[in-house]
C-alpha cells in the first residue's frame, strides 16, 4: 500500500504557502505595537482580522506538512496583524488571510477525498489479494493491470475530483473482482476435477485426447479472462465435459467425491492423524479404512459409497478426538496401572454410548485424582526425554550463569535417574519438577523481550518499581511465581513507553518556553502531577493527561511543530543513512552530513519553520546523492571488473578494450567524476559516471561475455547472461515459469524469472560480489587451494542502489494429480505470475569448480585427493580448480512492487 | 518462541539457492547439496547459531504446514514436501546423531520478521 505523500512535494499550494509564510514573516514589522487604547485607528480591523484568522480551522485530515505550512502562515499573519500600522498594508494582509482561508478549505476538501480514496485503495488491494491465487493466467493479467490503473489514479491524484475519479475506479474494480472471484472458485475446482477425472476414469488410450481438450478449453477461457470476460470464460471451461471421451454424467457424479477428498485433506488430515496414532479403541483401523474408501472412489468409481465411507471415518475421528488427545499424554506403560486402565475402558464405553465429552472428562478426572499423582509423575518422567528435550535445548542455549547450570544439572540428574533399570522415580522427581518449573522461563524471557526496548530506551523505567516482585521471585529460583508476578505488570511497563515518550516530549516543549513564564510554570505542574500518577501504577492515565495538556490550546502549536519536526527529521535521517551506506568515498558524504547537522541545530533551537523548509530541500539533495552513489558504485565495479578480467587472462585485453576508451582514459574520466562528487556536485558527478558507462558499452558487453564463456567451460555455470541478460524477452521469461524452458536453452524451472536492464548492472553485481568475497577471505582469482581447505559455495546479496531489473514472479502453480496415491498436488511450473519492475538487489553465488581428473569432476577435496592419488600414485600438493559464478540474478523475493521497495 | 525468520533464512538460502539447487533436477540426487550443507554448517558455527538452526529445522520439518514455503527462496520452485526432504537431509548431515522430534514434541516456534536487536532481546535471559 502506498505511503502518505509528502504534502510539500505533492501539492503546489502547500509549497506556495510554506514559502509564503517565510515571506510574510520577513515583512518589515514594527518592534513596538501601537497602543490600542489611545492611538490605534486600526484597532477594529485588527480584531476583525484576528477573528478571521482564528476561524481558519486546520483539521486532522490534513497531511502534517499541510497543517504545518498553514499553521505557520496563520501565526505569521497574526503577528503581522498585531504590528502593521498603515491601512494599505492591512488591505494586503486581509487579502492574504482571505486567500489562506480559501486554500485551507480547498486543501481540507482534498484531504478528506484523499483519505476516502486511500481506504478504497486498501479495499482494492485486499480484494485483489483474496482473489489472485484462484485465477487463471488471463484473469490474473487482466486484474493486475486494472489494479495498477486504479492505484495510479490514486497515486497521481491532486484535486478532489481526481480522488473522486480514483474512488469510482476502485468501485468498478471491486465489482469486476467479484466476477473474477466467482470465476476463480469455479476454475480452481474445474482444474483439479478435470485432471483427477481424466487420470482416474478415462481409459489410457483416450487420455491424450481428453488432456488435449482440457488444454483447448483452458486456452479459450484464458483468452476471455484476459479481456475480463469471466462469464464467457466459464462457458468455455464447461465445454470440456461435453466432449468425448468424457461422459458428462460420470464427471458430474465424480465431482462431489473430489470435493470430499479435498475437504478431508485440507480440514481433517491433522485430527485424523492424531486419532489414528492414538491408543483409542479401533483407532488402528482408521488408516486402512481411509485407504479402502479411496479405492472405492479412485479405482471402482463408486463415488457415493466412497463419500459415505469417508464420512463414517470422520464421524469416528470427531467422536474420539478429545479422548485421543488425553490418552496421547501417556505412554504404553500406563496400561499396567489399573486405575488408568479402568478410566480408559469407561471412557471408551462412554464413546460407544455417544458421550465423547464425558469420555474425555473421565481421563481428565483421572489426571486430577491425587491418588494417581505418583503414577502420572512416573509416566511424565519416562516420556520427559522426548517431551521436554527441545524446550530444554532452547532454554539451555539462552540461559547464562547460575540459572543455566541449575537447568543443566537438573537435566543431567533427571537423565541419570531415568536411565536406571527400573527408573529411579524418587530421585528423578525433584529434578523433573525443577525442570518443569524452569520451563516457565521460556515465557518469562519472551515477556521480558517485549518490554526490553522500553527499558533500553528509558533506563528510568525500572525506577517505577513495577518489576520488583517478579525480580524477587526469580532471584529466589521460584519461576512459576515469578511468571505470575510478571504477567500483570508487562502491560504497565509497555504503557510506560508511551508515557515516557510523552514525558520526554513535554520536557522538550518546556525547554522551548520562556523561563519563568506562566506557560512554563503551568506545564511544569502538569508534568509533576503526571509523574505522581505514573508512579502510582497508572502510566496510561498519566499519558492521557499529558497528551490532553499538550494538545490543548496553550501548547498545541509548539507541540505540533516539535512533533512534526521530529518525524520529518527521523525519516530524512533514515534516507540519508541509506545514501551514506552506498557512497564509496568519505569526502562525498561530508556535504550531506554537514547539512543535516545544520538542520538538527535549527530544530534544537526551536526554529521549526526554517528547519521544515530546509528539510524539504535536503530531501531533494538526498535523492541526487542516492542517484550519484549508485552511479559511482556501478562505475567503480565496472572498471574493477574490466581490470580483473584482464588480470585473470591477459589475452582478453585486446578483445575487451578494442573499440572503446583506453584503461588510462577511463581512469582519468573516473577521477574527474570523483572529484566532482568530493565537492558535493552530485548531479554532475552522476552524469559523468553515467557517461563513462555509456562510452564503455562495447567493452562492458565483451567483458561480461568473456566471464560468461569462461564460467561455462566444462561446468554447469555460465548461464546467467543467457537467462537474465538484457536481451531476454518478456515472453521468454514467462515461458520459463510456465514450462521450465530456460532462455538460451535448457530446462530450469524457477519461481521467479528475471532479467537485468543492462550488462553494466550485471557486470557491476558480479564484481561487487567478488570484492565482498575478497573481504571474507575468498580470492575468486585463485586456481589452487590447500588440500585441507575444503571450499564451500559463497553467496552474496548486492544492493545496487538503483533499479536494475524487471521480473515475473510465479503466483499459483499448475495442478497435478497422482493416480497412484490419489493425491492432488502442484507441479514445478506456474499458471499465473506477477510482473515486477525496478528491483534494486542481485543475488550472486560463487562455487569452486574442481579441475577434472580423467574426465570426471571430483565432488569435494577428499574425492579430488582420492582420484588424483589413484592416477598419479601420490597425493596432490594442491587442489586445482577455479571459482565460477554459478548464479547471478535480480532478487525479487520480498519486493513490494507498489512501494518499489523490499519489505521482507 | 519467536524466531528470527531472516536469520534462519540466511542459512536455508544456501540450500535453496546454492550449487545443488542450480542443477537441472536438484531433487534427483541430494548429495549435490553436500557442499552447500557444509557451507550452512560453517556459517551457523561462525555466527554461534547452530542450536537455533537445529531447533528451527526440526520445527519446520516436524510442522511444515503453511510456513516451510517461506524458506523456499527464489530459484527452483521447491514444493513443501521437497523442502521437508531437503531440510531433513541437511539436518542429518549436520547432526548425524540427533533425532528429529516426534510430531507435537517439536519446539513451538513462530518465525517472524524482526531486527537483529529484537532477536538479541529474545535470547537475553537477564532479569
Amino acid at each position: 500500500m502506498a505511503r502518505n505523500p509528502d504534502a510539500l512535494s505533492k501539492y503546489p499550494k502547500i509549497q506556495e504557502w510554506a514559502a509564503k509564510f517565510y515571506e510574510v514573516k520577513a515583512w518589515q514589522m514594527s518592534n513596538t505595537p501601537p497602543d490600542p487604547a489611545e492611538s490605534d485607528p486600526l484597532a477594529g480591523r485588527r480584531v476583525t482580522a484576528r477573528s478571521e484568522i482564528d476561524k481558519i480551522a486546520l483539521g486532522k485530515t490534513l497531511l502534517s506538512g499541510s497543517r504545518r505550512a498553514f499553521a505557520s502562515a496563520k501565526a505569521a499573519l497574526a503577528r503581522k496583524v498585531a504590528t502593521i500600522s498603515d491601512a494599505a498594508t492591512f488591505d494586503e494582509v486581509d487579502g492574504e488571510i482571505a486567500k489562506l482561508a480559501v486554500d485551507v478549505a480547498a486543501q481540507t476538501e482534498i484531504a478528506s477525498a484523499r483519505i476516502i480514496s486511500e481506504q478504497s485503495m486498501q479495499q482494492v488491494q485486499a480484494k485483489f489479494d483474496s482473489v489472485r491465487k484462484s485465477l487463471d493466467e488471463g484473469g490474473y493479467v487482466y486484474l493486475q493491470a486494472k489494479l495498477s490503473d486504479v492505484m495510479a489514479l490514486h497515486r497521481e491524484a491532486e484535486s478532489k475530483s481526481d480522488y473522486d475519479t480514483a474512488q469510482d475506479g476502485a468501485a468498478a474494480f471491486i465489482m469486476k473482482a467479484a466476477q473474477a472471484e466467482a470465476f476463480g472458485d469455479f476454475y480452481s475446482k474445474w482444474r483439479q476435477d478435470t485432471l483427477a477425472f481424466t487420470e482416474m476414469a478415462v481409459p489410457d488410450v483416450q487420455k491424450a485426447t481428453a488432456l488435449g481438450n482440457r488444454s483447448t478449453c483452458k486456452a479459450a477461457a484464458n483468452a476471455e479472462t484476459r479481456q475480463g470476460k469471466f462469464t464467457e470464460a466459464q462457458a468455455e471451461l464447461v465445454k470440456f465435459a461435453k466432449q468425448a471421451p468424457i461422459v458428462e454424467a460420470d464427471f458430474q457424479d465424480a465431482r462431489p467425491y473430489f470435493a470430499k477428498v479435498k475437504e478431508f485433506e485440507n480440514e481433517h488430515r491433522v485430527t485424523f492423524s492424531v486419532v489414528a496414532s492414538s491408543d483409542v479403541k479401533d483407532a488402528n483401523k482408521l488408516k486402512r479404512g481411509y485407504k479402502a474408501a479411496r479405492k472405492l472412489g479412485d479405482v471402482d468409481h463408486k463415488y457415493v459409497e466412497a463419500i459415505a465411507a469417508i464420512d463414517v471415518l470422520l464421524l469416528f475421528v470427531t467422536a474420539n478426538y478429545d479422548l485421543a488427545v488425553e490418552i496421547n499424554k501417556y505412554d504404553k506403560m500406563m496400561l499396567r496401572n489399573e486405575p488408568y486402565r479402568n478410566a480408559k475402558r469407561d471412557a471408551e464405553a462412554r464413546i460407544k454410548a455417544g458421550d465423547p465429552a464425558g469420555a474425555a472428562q473421565l481421563l481428565r478426572d483421572f489426571a486430577e485424582d491425587a491418588g494417581n499423582t505418583a503414577a502420572i509423575d512416573a509416566c511424565n518422567i519416562r516420556v520427559s526425554e522426548r517431551a521436554l528435550s527441545r524446550e530444554y535445548d532452547a532454554l539451555s542455549a539462552i540461559l547464562t550463569g547460575t540459572e543455566k547450570s541449575a537447568l543443566d544439572d537438573a537435566w543431567t540428574d533427571l537423565g541419570a535417574a531415568r536411565s536406571q533399570n527400573p527408573p529411579d522415580y524418587a530421585t528423578a522427581k525433584p529434578h523433573y519438577d525443577k525442570i518443569v518449573d524452569m520451563t516457565n522461563l521460556s515465557e518469562i524471557i519472551s515477556l521480558m523481550a517485549e518490554i526490553r526496548p522500553v527499558r533500553g530506551k528509558y533506563p528510568a523505567a525500572d525506577g517505577y518499581g513495577f518489576l520488583n516482585s517478579y525480580q524477587t521471585s526469580r532471584s529466589a529460583g521460584r519461576f512459576a511465581e515469578a511468571l505470575q508476578h510478571l504477567k500483570p505488570v508487562v502491560p504497565k511497563v509497555k504503557a510506560l513507553a508511551g508515557y515516557l515518550d510523552v514525558l520526554a516530549f513535554a520536557n522538550q516543549v518546556l525547554s522551548k518556553l520562556p523561563g519563568g513564564s506562566a506557560l512554563a510554570a503551568g506545564l511544569t505542574t502538569e508534568i509533576t502531577q503526571a509523574e505522581v500518577k505514573a508512579r502510582g501504577g497508572n502510566p496510561d492515565g498519566a499519558q492521557t493527561d499529558l497528551d490532553a495538556v499538550l494538545t490543548g490550546t496553550d501548547y498545541a502549536e509548539l507541540a505540533e511543530q516539535q512533533r512534526d519536526y521530529e518525524i520529518r527529521y527521523d525519516a530524512l535521517k533514515k534516507r540519508q543513512n541509506r545514501a551514506l551506506r552506498l557512497m564509496i568515498i568519505n569526502e562525498a558524504k561530508t556535504p550531506l552530513v554537514t547539512a543535516l547537522t545544520s538542520i538538527r541545530s535549527l530544530g534544537s533551537s526551536g526554529a521549526y519553520d526554517e528547519a521544515l523548509l530546509q528539510m524539504h530541500a535536503h530531501g531533494h539533495r538526498i535523492e541526487e546523492a542516492l542517484a550519484y552513489a549508485a552511479a559511482h558504485k556501478q562505475a567503480k565495479m565496472v572498471i574493477d571488473a574490466l581490470k580483473r578480467a584482464v588480470a585473470q587472462d591477459p589475452t582478453r585485453e585486446a578483445v575487451i578494450f578494442a573499440g572503446g576508451p583506453s584503461k588510462s582514459d577511463l581512469e582519468s574520466d573516473y577521477g574527474k567524476a570523483e572529484a566532482k562528487a568530493k565537492s558535493g556536485d552530485y548531479d554532475q558527478a552522476r552524469a559523468d559516471f553515467d557517461a563513462l558507462i555509456l562510452v564503455s558499452k562495447t567493452m562492458i558487453d565483451a567483458c561480461a561475455q568473456a566471464y560468461e564463456d569462461a564460467d561455462a567451460v566444462g561446468s554447469n555455470a555460465g548461464h546467467s547472461l543467457k537467462r537474465h541478460g538484457d536481451h531476454v524477452s518478456d515472453d521468454a521469461l514467462i515461458l520459463r515459469l510456465k514450462d521450465g524452458s530456460a532462455p538460451g536453452g535448457g530446462h530450469s524451472p524457477t519461481s521467479a524469472s528475471s532479467k537485468f536492464k543492462s550488462r553494466a548492472d550485471w557486470l557491476a553485481g558480479r564484481e561487487a560480489a567478488a570484492e565482498m568475497a575478497m573481504q571474507a577471505g575468498i580470492d575468486i582469482n585463485e586456481t589452487e587451494l590447500d588440500p585441507g581447505n575444503q571450499p564451500t559455495p559463497h553467496d552474496y546479496e548486492i544492493d545496487h542502489g538503483k533499479p536494475i531489473d524487471e521480473a515475473f514472479v510465479g503466483v499459483s502453480k499448475q495442478a497435478k494429480f497422482d493416480p497412484n496415491t490419489g493425491e492432488f498436488g502442484t507441479t514445478e511450473y506456474y499458471d499465473t505470475y506477477e510482473k515486477m519492475s525496478d528491483l534494486t538487489r542481485s543475488y550472486v553465488l560463487f562455487v569452486w569448480e574442481y579441475e577434472k581428473i580423467d574426465g570426471a569432476t571430483p565432488e569435494d577435496n577428499a574425492d579430488y585427493i582420492s582420484k588424483y592419488t589413484a592416477k598419479n600414485g601420490a597425493a596432490p600438493a594442491k587442489i586445482a580448480g577455479r571459482w565460477v559464478m554459478m548464479q547471478q540474478y535480480p532478487v525479487a523475493e520480498g519486493w513490494d512492487d507498489e512501494l518499489k521497495a523490499y519489505v521482507k | 518462541m519467536r524466531m528470527h525468520r531472516d536469520m534462519i533464512r540466511k542459512y536455508t538460502r544456501k540450500l535453496t539457492q546454492g550449487a545443488g539447487a542450480s542443477a537441472p533436477d536438484p531433487m534427483s540426487d541430494l548429495s549435490r547439496f553436500d557442499l552447500d550443507i557444509l557451507g550452512v554448517q560453517r556459517a551457523a558455527e561462525a555466527d554461534g547459531n547452530t542450536d537455533w538452526l537445529r531447533l528451527s529445522l526440526d520445527a519446520l520439518i516436524t510442522d511444515p504446514t503453511g510456513r516451510i514455503n517461506i524458506f523456499a527462496g527464489q530459484g527452483y520452485p521447491f514444493s513443501d514436501a521437497q523442502l521437508v526432504e531437503l531440510f531433513t537431509y541437511a539436518f542429518h548431515k549436520i547432526w548425524p546423531d540427533a533425532m528429529l522430534s516426534e510430531p507435537g514434541n517439536e519446539l513451538v516456534m513462530e518465525f517472524e520478521r524482526m531486527t537483529d536487536e529484537e532477536w538479541a532481546d529474545q535470547i537475553d535471559s537477564s532479569m
